[in-house]
């Protein structure tokens, strides 16, 4: 049940209409209860055998929270925070890792000559959103630990916040700072949220079934070729490009679409991207791309490896280190970590430079001069980014080796690969590029709102027009539920 | 809430405005930007349009009979040397018909003889074979195609009903297995083109689309009153399309049961069609036509043990475009030029003629 099918919004609406009344007739109590029974419901219904696995999950994070917060000795509290970390993080390393571990192991054995099982293949299934729902709970316990929040009494509010529907799946992170105030004194819906909402809503769906799916095909002709020395340079470059454009709106299309349907029900979820391809360095990038999860590497990764004190070696290391974590959190798999592995080495190479990254928004210097910099520094920027998204949406360390040595031995080679994206594409794409071009130049994610009423109005019956317009495209599956 | 009111008010008359734009302005706009806003039109609004208009590019109305089909076939039977020697006789669609040309280009000698319908289902082939079967002779080559992407159509009895954007109105029956029996033939109630201006057939058919037909889709008929609006026409081709292909990918995830139990009618059809022609002395030759769309049925894993344990030839286009490789195909589709001279030269192979 994706956000872009009908049977969510068949299961939506009515939640939203009870979850209206039931704070309106009977309090907040009623209406946690009845968002955490649409949510479990939400999660069995893609696959209700991990159901039981997600509720006992939260069960006993939930209890050894109490544990971590009532001891008063530092080891004990160290020792209950070791215990829960080793739970929840026991659970996603058998879950998502084990099988990778033990058929990387197999590979390293044969390579080595030595004995090993034909059957030392692990096939686990993945449980759908266990990065997210693992790393917010993980987030919580911190924490609890570091006595920046205390444990939770209310059994309903924490599994609300450990399993909330439109983040469940792929995030953004929430912080039980943010989400677990609005759980226990929500506020009552106004029509302005339904309208903010509703507004999210569509922009995502444009994003996610107007560009993303509407990309993909021209992607997985150069990515899934059957050969992949057959392919050319130049298809290389344009599908990653393409690439870079499908996984930021097919992400952030998520993202937007679980933001408006929080916001329907009355919860403001931070932004989790801020014009991620207007950014002129990798540092830039962190601030603007999956922020919630770069915020909770940095603050429960990076600052616990000790961040950057303790001179320049040790925070390279740690800035490596924490990158190379990030790129395993997002599947078990050699070309995600290295991925993370080349996002530190860019950060890395960044503070070896001297050059901080500027705050988004920040423009480089003043003038036509500076404006241009400016531009070229978002081009080149981008450059940087798009390899990184090749040693993502790569499935082999061959075909990493295969498509870099095309990009610089033929970059200008075709083998007529790559066709030219669907009408409705093209349009949404130039549409996305307008609006986050608003959004940065004004240093204001809703622009539009000083738009006068006939202005927004035009807007939104474009942006309908424009989501019937592209969605005869088959919608497919969002690339950050597998994570 | 009266500021929300007045915000919904202004994008209503916005999009109505943007509506009318949009119809205007597609009435002066190249033929390729308006036919893709009209492949949203509901399928009587199609068909009205190439009843009212027979010159209309893309008109479909009249392809693909079979009455007219097999008439034709008669007449061309009839006006054949009899000692001419063998004729490749081929029943499928434009890609056999595109194989069977580029085998003549490699043997210019080769007479070729070819029935087929646009993106023509199983049923629709099987049907003509049988029902074409006194016009064909000793020795002849029988061709007959079978395109994965056309599988699921096994349970249907039109393009109108399955090809949303292109509904061709020709019809063909739908054959179910019959335990022993083989199979079950079911015709349409309209089987002509001239019944077509019939009100009681075309009752009928409409009855019998909606009661027996596995991939029949209400919302690509319903309300063409409003198919002036390119809006509603967006809608409908986002809708409509996505129906059928929950109703395709329905019947190709259910291969031995379900509402088509397509694996088993495909064997029972190859093994019908390789017993009739080897009982007429003639040479059958299953094409298996896997195409770029990798969501449609895999017949390798289906027909190939099949063919291989009873001896029938075969051709699988697989062995030659891995559905997965972009450069086989062109953009509508079908097979390149040089996929199908590779092909060719195989079929040549296979049929070993003097």
């Amino acid at each position: 049940m994706f956000f872009t099918q009908l049977p969510f919004w068949g299961f939506f609406l009515p939640v939203l209409g009870a979850s209206v009344l039931a704070l309106r007739i009977f309090g907040s109590q009623t209406r946690a209860t009845i968002l955490l029974l649409a949510s479990w419901l939400f999660y069995g219904l893609w696959d209700w055998r991990f159901l039981g696995l997600l509720i006992l999950s939260t069960v006993i994070v939930w209890g050894l929270a109490f544990r971590i917060e009532q001891a008063q000795a530092p080891r004990a509290r160290k020792g209950w925070l070791f215990v829960s970390l080793a739970f929840s993080l026991g659970l996603l390393v058998l879950f998502k890792y084990l099988g990778f571990f033990v058929s990387s192991f197999a590979v390293l054995m044969q390579t080595l000559g030595l004995p090993f099982g034909d059957d030392w293949v692990l096939r686990i299934i993945l449980p759908l959103g266990i990065s997210f729902y693992t790393f917010q709970t993980v987030g919580y316990m911190i924490d609890v630990y570091r006595r920046n929040l205390p444990a939770e009494r209310n059994f309903i509010d924490f599994a609300l916040f450990a399993a909330f529907f439109p983040t469940l799946v792929a995030g953004p992170i929430q912080r039980a700072a943010d989400l677990l105030p609005q759980i226990r004194t929500p506020r009552p819906v106004v029509w302005d949220d339904i309208g903010r909402g509703a507004v999210l809503c569509l922009l995502g769906l444009i994003k996610k079934i107007v560009i993303a799916d509407a990309l993909a095909p021209q992607v997985a002709a150069v990515y899934g070729a059957p050969d992949p020395s057959a392919v050319g340079g130049a298809d290389v470059i344009f599908a990653t490009w393409l690439y870079a454009i499908q996984i930021y709106c097919d992400f952030s299309g998520y993202t937007d679409i679980a933001r408006g349907v929080a916001r329907m029900l009355g919860f403001n979820l931070k932004y989790n991207f801020l014009q991620p391809y207007f950014a002129t360095s990798p540092q830039e990038f962190w601030r603007r791309w999956h922020i919630s999860l770069s915020t909770w590497l940095r603050d429960y990764l990076y600052i616990s490896l000790g961040g950057s004190r303790g001179g320049a070696a040790k925070t390279d290391r740690n800035l490596m280190l924490t990158m190379l974590l990030g790129g395993l959190w997002h599947g078990a798999a050699w070309n995600f970590v290295l991925w993370g592995a080349y996002q530190g080495a860019v950060q890395v190479v960044q503070r070896w430079t001297g050059r901080k990254g500027r705050s988004p928004g920040q423009v480089i210097g003043g003038g036509i001069i500076g404006h241009l910099r400016h531009i070229l520094a978002i081009v080149l920027f981008f450059q940087v980014t798009a390899y990184g998204w090749l040693l993502f949406r790569a499935t082999s360390f061959e075909h990493i080796v295969v498509f870099t040595g095309k990009i610089i031995t033929a970059p200008l080679t075709s083998s007529g690969l790559i066709t030219t994206p669907s009408i409705p594409g093209i349009c949404g794409m130039l549409f996305l590029f307008l609006w986050d071009l608003s959004a940065e130049w004004s240093k204001d994610q809703r622009f539009y709102m000083r738009w006068p009423l006939v202005l927004r109005g035009g807007l939104w019956a474009v942006m309908i027009y424009l989501l019937a317009f592209g969605a005869t495209t088959a919608s497919s599956a969002f690339i950050y539920a597998q994570f | 809430m009266l500021r929300q009111i007045k915000v919904v008010l202004a994008t209503l008359f916005a999009l109505v405005v943007l509506d009318v734009m949009v119809a205007l302005v597609l009435t002066r706009a190249p033929a390729g930007l308006s036919a893709f806003f009209d492949y949203g039109r509901s399928v009587p609004g199609k068909i009205a349009q190439w009843q009212e208009r027979q010159d209309r590019p893309g008109n479909l109305l009249n392809v693909a009979w079979q009455p007219e089909m097999l008439a034709e076939s008669a007449t061309h039977f009839a006006g054949e040397d009899p000692a001419s020697g063998p004729i490749v006789r081929h029943y499928g669609m434009s890609f056999t018909q595109q194989l069977l040309q580029a085998t003549q280009r490699a043997r210019p000698d080769l007479m070729v003889d070819g029935h087929a319908g646009p993106g023509a289902s199983p049923n629709f082939v099987y049907s003509v074979f049988l029902d074409d079967r006194t016009n064909r002779r000793t020795g002849d080559v029988v061709v007959f195609g079978i395109l994965s992407s056309s599988v699921p159509a096994l349970g249907s009895f039109s393009n109108r009903v399955w090809v949303f954007e292109q509904p061709a109105p020709f019809t063909y029956p739908i054959f179910r297995p019959d335990g022993l029996k083989g199979l079950k033939r079911t015709d349409p109630a309209i089987t002509a083109h001239a019944d077509m201006t019939d009100p009681v057939k075309i009752a009928a058919f409409d009855a019998q689309m909606r009661a027996e037909d596995a991939l029949w889709t209400p919302q690509a008929f319903a309300l063409p009153a409003l198919d002036a609006s390119p809006f509603v026409r967006l809608l409908r081709r986002a809708t409509a399309t996505g129906a059928i292909e929950s109703r395709e990918a329905n019947v190709t995830t259910h291969p031995e049961d379900g509402t088509m139990p397509w694996a088993e009618v495909l064997r029972l059809m190859v093994r019908d069609v390789a017993r009739i022609s080897r009982e007429d002395n003639q040479v059958p030759l299953i094409v298996l036509i896997q195409a770029r769309d990798t969501a449609s049925p895999q017949l390798r894993p289906v027909l190939v043990p099949m063919l291989e344990a009873e001896g029938i030839p075969y051709l699988a286009t697989d062995e030659v475009a891995n559905p997965r490789d972009t450069t086989a195909f062109l953009s509508d589709g079908h097979l390149t030029t040089a996929v199908n001279d590779v092909l060719a030269q195989r079929l040549l192979g296979i049929l070993k003629l003097p």
